[in-house]
């Protein structure tokens, strides 16, 4: 589903991403781990084309969208779902029409029906009792639980993107979180998780990119990582291995 | 100086560019007329309290400094007559402009930063809406709407401020004051308040939803976005004010 060939991006005049190369079947679940400034966020902003790379081609289901004009990038865009680190919730809607955003744009739907389809994914979610609340008047994993309620709203995405989901949330909330992105995985649909958090990663990817000065280091199971004889990626795991 | 020349012509161009596409989105469905009432709704009556206070205060001034002035050559039966020129064709819409550009220009620049650097913009996009068409149009369309109705009403209060200092303060006839208003409503000075707050709208619209769409690097790019969407739309005003003002006077056959 996602292809990338040779892929480079800089901004300010450093590099990002170097040569970068990959494919990611639409089924797959894949963490992109990596320290902060890596360039994992670039990369996902990258594959929805919100940024354009200096040089390489990604290719999204067989059609190149490297130079893809704004207007006939919105098909492509829709066959993901993201939750961006911060939730992304539009400040001046209320929960329900966060979630209801999608259905109100692009549906027919009455306003029955959306209400009812929006109490459901807000079930789904956990925070049904927050539907008339404002977004800063939630909790950053709330936050995030609504985003991914908004996400799950677009039934044509085959694929959700996760920009650091558990970031800056207390154990409690990042399980939550983990665990919603778990019950997700059965649904026919894969995903990509830009983290940090290992522990995270290993709970829900059966893939595992490493990114180390803007290029994939390593790329492989579980199993593969652990034992890789890498040693910008030792050190990385080094820092779990020892709370572990 | 090469560089920063290029840059200012660059950022010029996207401002040309952003602003076209925002009102050639206006005859482009679909039509967000929600969005268009909730701008209408922030920048005119969320503006009218403050430019109403402003445009008094400023007809009373006006009204003052004229009164006392003309009292010395006896003049001060053509209080009215130049209080009503200054603030319809010229005061008037550009005092509004400035206050609009400060609370609502600002305003919208700062919120536009906020979704920006919130990935908001980013999610709209990948919803496969065109934030362009969503954010920007609304906002364009509400401030050429709204500039011109808040204008209208701000010249009312000012020349009434100016009839309370020139009647009741200073004792001159109502009659002679509000009679020599009407009689300077001639073409040239109605079309040239009229006109200049449709382009004013258009002017800090544009710039205020272009340097909050450019917003990058956290709190202080957003102070930077809002600072800079009043100044440049301030310079632009006076800037664009005098262009109007020399182009009407030229189609109303004065050689100056």
């Amino acid at each position: 589903m996602i292809k990338f060939e040779n892929v480079t991006f800089s901004r300010g005049g450093h590099t990002v991403l170097k040569e970068v190369s990959f494919f990611i079947g639409s089924n797959e679940t894949v963490a992109v781990l990596g320290s902060s400034g890596e360039g994992k966020t670039t990369l996902l902003r990258l594959i929805l084309r919100l940024l354009h790379p200096d040089s390489g081609r990604i290719i999204i289901d067989d059609l190149d969208i490297t130079d893809l004009p704004e207007e006939k990038l919105a098909p492509v865009r829709k066959k993901f779902s993201i939750v961006f680190q911060d939730g992304a919730l539009f400040d001046s809607l209320t929960v329900r029409e966060n979630v209801a955003f999608y259905f109100r744009e692009f549906t027919n739907y009455t306003e029955n029906e959306i209400e009812k389809h929006v109490r459901e994914l807000l079930g789904f979610v956990g925070v049904e009792e927050a539907i008339d609340l404002m977004p800063e008047e939630l909790s950053g994993g709330m936050q995030r639980r609504v985003a991914i309620a908004r996400a799950l709203a677009t039934r044509e995405s085959k694929m959700f993107l996760y920009d650091e989901p558990t970031s800056d949330l207390d154990p409690l909330s990042a399980d939550k979180i983990c665990s919603l992105i778990k019950d997700l995985d059965g649904r026919e649909r894969g995903f990509i998780v830009v983290t940090h958090a290992i522990p995270d990663a290993l709970r829900l990817a059966r893939r595992f990119m490493f990114l180390k000065n803007g290029s994939i280091l390593f790329d492989g199971t579980k199993e593969q990582m652990l034992n890789a004889d890498i040693p910008e990626l030792r050190l990385f795991l080094s820092y779990w291995r020892e709370i572990h | 100086m090469s560089r920063m020349i290029k840059q200012i012509l660059y950022e010029f161009q996207q401002f040309y560019l952003l602003t076209c596409r925002g009102l050639l989105n206006i005859f482009r469905r679909p039509f967000y007329y929600r969005d268009l009432m909730e701008q209408m709704d922030y920048a005119g009556a969320g503006s009218l309290l403050i430019i109403l206070m402003v445009a008094l205060f400023i007809g009373m001034a006006l009204s003052l400094q004229i009164a006392a002035e003309f009292a010395v050559l006896g003049l001060q039966i053509y209080t009215g007559r130049v209080v009503g020129i200054s603030i319809i064709s010229e005061i008037g819409p550009v005092a509004t402009a400035l206050v609009f550009a400060g609370r609502a220009g600002s305003g919208m620049a700062s919120e536009l930063g906020t979704m920006v650097l919130r990935h908001q913009v980013d999610t709209l996009r990948v919803f496969g809406i065109d934030p362009v068409k969503k954010l920007i149009t609304p906002r364009i369309l509400g401030s050429v709407l709204m500039l011109p109705a808040l204008t209208i009403i701000a010249d009312a209060v000012s020349l009434t401020g100016g009839w309370y200092i020139s009647s009741i303060v200073n004792n001159q006839s109502s009659t002679v004051y509000w009679d020599s208003i009407r009689v300077i409503m001639e073409a040239k000075y109605i079309i040239s308040g009229a006109v200049k707050p449709f382009v004013f709208g258009l002017i800090i619209a544009g710039i205020s939803c272009y340097t909050g769409l450019s917003t990058h690097g956290g709190a202080v790019g957003l102070r930077s976005s809002t600072t800079r969407a009043f100044v440049i739309s301030t310079i632009l005003i006076i800037i664009s004010d005098f262009i109007v003002t020399k182009i009407i006077l030229f189609l109303f056959g004065y050689s100056v």
